[in-house]
């Protein structure tokens, strides 16, 4: 026991010699402790940096389809949905980790790539709180709000803005780095130490023109002093705002004055990913879901607002199989249905089916993008070892084709090798792992008069057939 | 017409208890066992709280464990210590040999308890193979289905005044409508004529209209629900029409006696009691049926292929024994998974959803393959286990979330489907992609 000052004492990191990985050429345990995605955290196998999109394919190719605007294509759906295909077997199917990664490649270049550079797009991953606190509409309105501006999309408008503006000389902006300008054109103080006059210049200017696109005052203001740094932003006005002024005051922020910032900054689409929607709908009572579809048609489609104007906000709601039920009778009395089917035959048009995956063909890439990540030498990636081919792939045989519980067993599988001194995993050793360790999860128009004909042999007769 | 002649012996008993939780009895002579005795007050105050189906009961009521007591006295298990000035139920009970023996069996296997209640119900009550007789009597081409018709969930009139109870015209039209669906549904499976029903319901609705209020009112006139009335007509009529002491349609007694061999008010424990002991399956939520729906998951043969019965020990007056339908996985098997994807997409067509409620896939499936919802259990579990198949290329997913219709009211007394003891609520079943298909299991 150590006898050092508990006021002092600080953690001793493992060193390097003593990782017990290492004789496997890992730094560490590849595979995530946590079965969710958890894009803030720090740690590559929980925020969902680690990914392996050879196993969407099908799912990525809708969701473009979908809703990313293309000069040739289709329209976009305004609103779309993302669930499962019969797939699941408790959690950990993957839609979180879906999400995450298509938030992050759509704002790795404002859609550049995907839209073939036809247009400016963001997109920001949205979580409702549970218990029933986002159950009403002014409630989602918060969360939108809040979520453009945690995910960077009010930031990157500001940035596009000021680099747009014509008050910072061109050798300053050539130091800008264009996939990542927080440092430079996100931070007031390199700005000044380059010359430019923030206060009174540029940020006099971006409110004027903000002022001009029609955005309100007090928004205007704000935006252009804080909007630029997303935790300042959030200190200083996000933070801020009551219930009541949400109430009163959030929509027109949303679906007006946040929908002017990004047109004006040159920007033509924002994507909503709304992620868990049973956390709204479920603790909803049936005339709060009424009312909350009915705003979803009037701030989404058909309201006198700048985000129906102009097409803005493209939502995909990620929705729990019960919700489809709960939301049906809702959705179709509010005139959703026509558009964007939530039940029956066309609901195939507006929805991304999560699909079960192919054990035999995706196990390996998806335990090889964990692996390669924490390798000790470059030399070692694109090996398997400990495991072997057939190990990796009864693992997510065993997980019945759901990454989240395959990598689970695969972290236990890996903590045993270390402990039993093996040398390699093979598929009965992770056989033997899951029957003994593998923690269980909660699991998650025809004739209606006349019932259908018996299948079962009749009871009473003596004959042979029974 | 052999059979109606014949009678079956009188019950010792008709006053059956209303509870239905079978875990009750094995409950009891543990705390028996383990206490030395028990009476009406231990009873009630060391029983715990337990879920039954999606309602939690805190506490039994003292009428509940007085029953428990008489029938555990009744099927030789416990003994009343006699004492002066204490009535039976405060009395001490003490288990003995034979209460041991039924207490072991429920612990070693839950199925063999079940079955040796079967039993011991009938030798006091006579009901459990006198019920499952009458209904194939009734309905012999239809394996004995029933309906006992309801007004539609959709017919609901304004509530009227207490002393407002005549028989007007809406009543008298959702009354014969009712009936219509019925027979819709299956014609063979009400078999009362129009005016045989309409009579019925008619004299239950007078009698019910004759009752004082449960609750006067101190601020005006009390009213009733007309809806709630009629169905309470309809279930007695239904009672009364179809196990009254005489056939319907037939002309003797089955019974020795004037009185029913069950009331209305006891009917309404019979059912979940022969459900819970797989006997028949009754449901009154199905997807196409206003109403109560029942059938025998069991049926009085000569004999019967292990494979697929169950003997039990009850004897029908024309010598015939009762077997359960406890068909073998292997048997049942292909039919069972045919039948359940069948199902779900003709529930998923209409509701135009993917995942459908799992408690109206079990009614139907249960309904098609006339097995009880304990075997459901078993067969969805093993299904979830082995799909896909070649046979099958489907993926089968279920979920737990507790529905708005299981919170609160009659609806959480409906049984849920347990898999891994967890209650179910949704099921999808999906055709496997083509790339799908290449992992299923050989």
């Amino acid at each position: 026991m150590s006898t050092a000052n508990p006021l002092l004492r600080q953690s001793q990191p493992t060193p390097p010699k003593d990782n017990p990985y290492s004789r496997f050429g890992l730094l560490e345990n590849p595979f995530p402790d946590s079965p969710t995605v958890v894009p803030d955290s720090s740690d590559p196998r929980r925020n969902g940096e680690i990914y392996c999109d050879e196993l969407r394919l099908t799912e990525e190719s809708q969701f473009e389809r979908l809703l990313i605007p293309r000069e040739s294509a289709i329209a976009t759906r305004p609103i779309a949905f993302l669930m499962d295909y019969a797939t699941r077997r408790g959690r950990g199917i993957g839609k979180t980790a879906f999400l995450n990664h298509e938030r992050r490649r759509i704002m790795r270049d404002l859609g550049d790539e995907l839209t073939g550079g036809k247009f400016v797009v963001l997109a920001a991953h949205l979580v409702p709180e549970g218990s029933g606190r986002t159950r009403k509409f002014w409630q989602f309105t918060r969360l939108v709000g809040s979520g453009l501006g945690s995910s960077g999309c009010v930031a990157w408008a500001l940035w596009r803005l000021r680099a747009l503006s014509g008050e910072i000389p061109q050798h300053v902006m050539d130091q800008v780095d264009p996939g990542n300008p927080e440092t430079t054109l996100g931070n007031d103080r390199w700005l000044e130490g380059q010359g430019v006059s923030v206060m009174f210049s540029l940020d006099r200017g971006i409110e004027q023109s903000l002022l001009q696109a029609g955005v309100s005052e007090e928004v205007a203001l704000s935006l252009a002093r804080y909007g630029h740094d997303i935790d300042q932003w959030d200190h200083s006005f996000l933070s801020g705002r009551t219930d009541h002024w949400w109430r009163q005051e959030g929509n027109t922020f949303v679906f007006n004055d946040l929908v002017r910032l990004f047109r004006a900054a040159g920007i033509d689409q924002a994507l909503l990913l709304v992620d868990e929607v049973e956390k709204i709908v479920v603790p909803q009572n049936s005339q709060e879901r009424r009312a909350f579809v009915d705003d979803l048609r009037r701030f989404f489609i058909d309201g006198p607002y700048q985000s129906v104007y102009t097409r803005f906000y493209n939502v995909m709601f990620t929705i729990h199989p019960y919700v489809q039920e709960l939301w049906t009778p809702h959705w179709k009395a509010a005139g959703l249905d026509r558009v964007c089917s939530i039940s029956g035959p066309a609901v195939q048009e507006y929805t991304v089916y999560f699909q079960p995956l192919n054990a035999a063909q995706t196990a390996v890439p998806l335990a090889l993008a964990y692996l390669d990540h924490f390798r000790t030498s470059p030399d070692l990636r694109g090996q398997l070892g400990p495991f072997d081919r057939e190990a990796v792939v009864k693992a997510l045989d065993l997980s019945q084709g759901v990454p989240g519980p395959m990598l689970t067993l695969l972290r236990l599988v890996l903590e045993r090798a270390v402990t039993e001194q093996w040398e390699k995993v093979t598929a009965e050793r992770v056989q033997a792992i899951y029957q003994t360790e593998i923690p269980s999860e909660p699991m998650e128009e025809s004739d209606l008069r006349a019932l259908p004909p018996l299948k079962a042999d009749r009871l009473d007769e003596e004959g042979s057939s029974v | 017409m052999e059979e109606q002649t014949l009678a079956w012996p009188a019950p010792s008993s008709r006053e059956v208890a209303l509870f239905t939780d079978m875990s009750l009895y094995a409950d009891a002579l543990d705390l028996a066992l383990r206490n030395g005795t028990i009476n009406g007050p231990s009873l009630q105050r060391e029983l715990g709280q337990r879920l039954q189906k999606m309602r939690l009961v805190l506490r039994q009521s003292g009428r509940t464990v007085e029953r428990l007591l008489r029938e555990l006295r009744a099927f030789g298990w416990l003994e009343a210590r006699s004492t002066p000035k204490l009535n039976i139920t405060a009395a001490p009970h003490t288990i003995n040999q034979a209460g041991e023996k039924a207490l072991a069996l429920s612990g070693q296997d839950a199925r063999a308890f079940r079955r040796l209640l079967v039993v011991k119900m009938q030798e006091i009550y006579v009901v459990p193979g006198w019920f499952i007789a009458r209904m194939w009597q009734l309905n012999p081409s239809g394996q004995g289905e029933l309906i006992m018709p309801a007004p539609q969930s959709d017919w609901r009139p304004k509530s009227r005044n207490w002393n407002d109870y005549a028989w007007n015209k809406v009543v008298d039209e959702e009354t014969i409508s009712a009936a219509r669906r019925a027979v819709e549904a299956n014609p063979t499976a009400f078999p009362i004529s129009a005016e045989d029903w309409k009579a019925g319901v008619r004299n239950a609705w007078e009698r019910l209209s004759t009752l004082k209020p449960r609750h006067p009112g101190t601020k005006g006139p009390v009213s009733y629900s007309p809806r709630e009335r009629l169905a309470l007509a309809m279930r007695e009529a239904a009672v009364t029409l179809l196990f009254g002491s005489v056939p319907y349609s037939f002309q003797q007694a089955d019974f020795p006696g004037e009185r029913p061999p069950i009331y209305e008010r006891t009917f309404r424990g019979w059912c979940p009691r022969l459900e819970a002991l797989e006997l028949i399956f009754y449901t009154d939520w199905h997807p196409w049926v206003s109403g109560r729906l029942l059938f025998p998951t069991s049926v009085f043969r000569s004999s019967g292929s292990p494979d697929r019965f169950e003997k039990i020990d009850v004897q029908h007056p024309n010598g015939k024994c009762l077997y359960l339908y406890q068909p073998t996985w292997d048997t049942v098997r292909q039919t069972f998974i045919a039948t359940l994807s069948s199902v779900h997409g003709h529930l998923a067509r209409h509701s135009g959803t993917l995942y459908v409620s799992l408690l109206d896939v079990r009614d139907e499936v249960c309904r098609q393959l006339r097995i009880s919802s304990h075997l459901f259990d078993m067969f969805l579990d093993k299904t979830i286990e082995e799909l896909p198949i070649p046979e099958f290329p489907l993926s089968i997913a279920v979920e737990t979330d507790v529905r708005a219709d299981q919170t609160s009211g009659a609806g959480q007394l409906r049984r849920p489907v347990y898999l891994d003891s967890v209650p179910h609520s949704l099921v999808a079943l999906a055709q496997l992609p083509l790339s799908g298909t290449e992992r299923i299991r050989q």
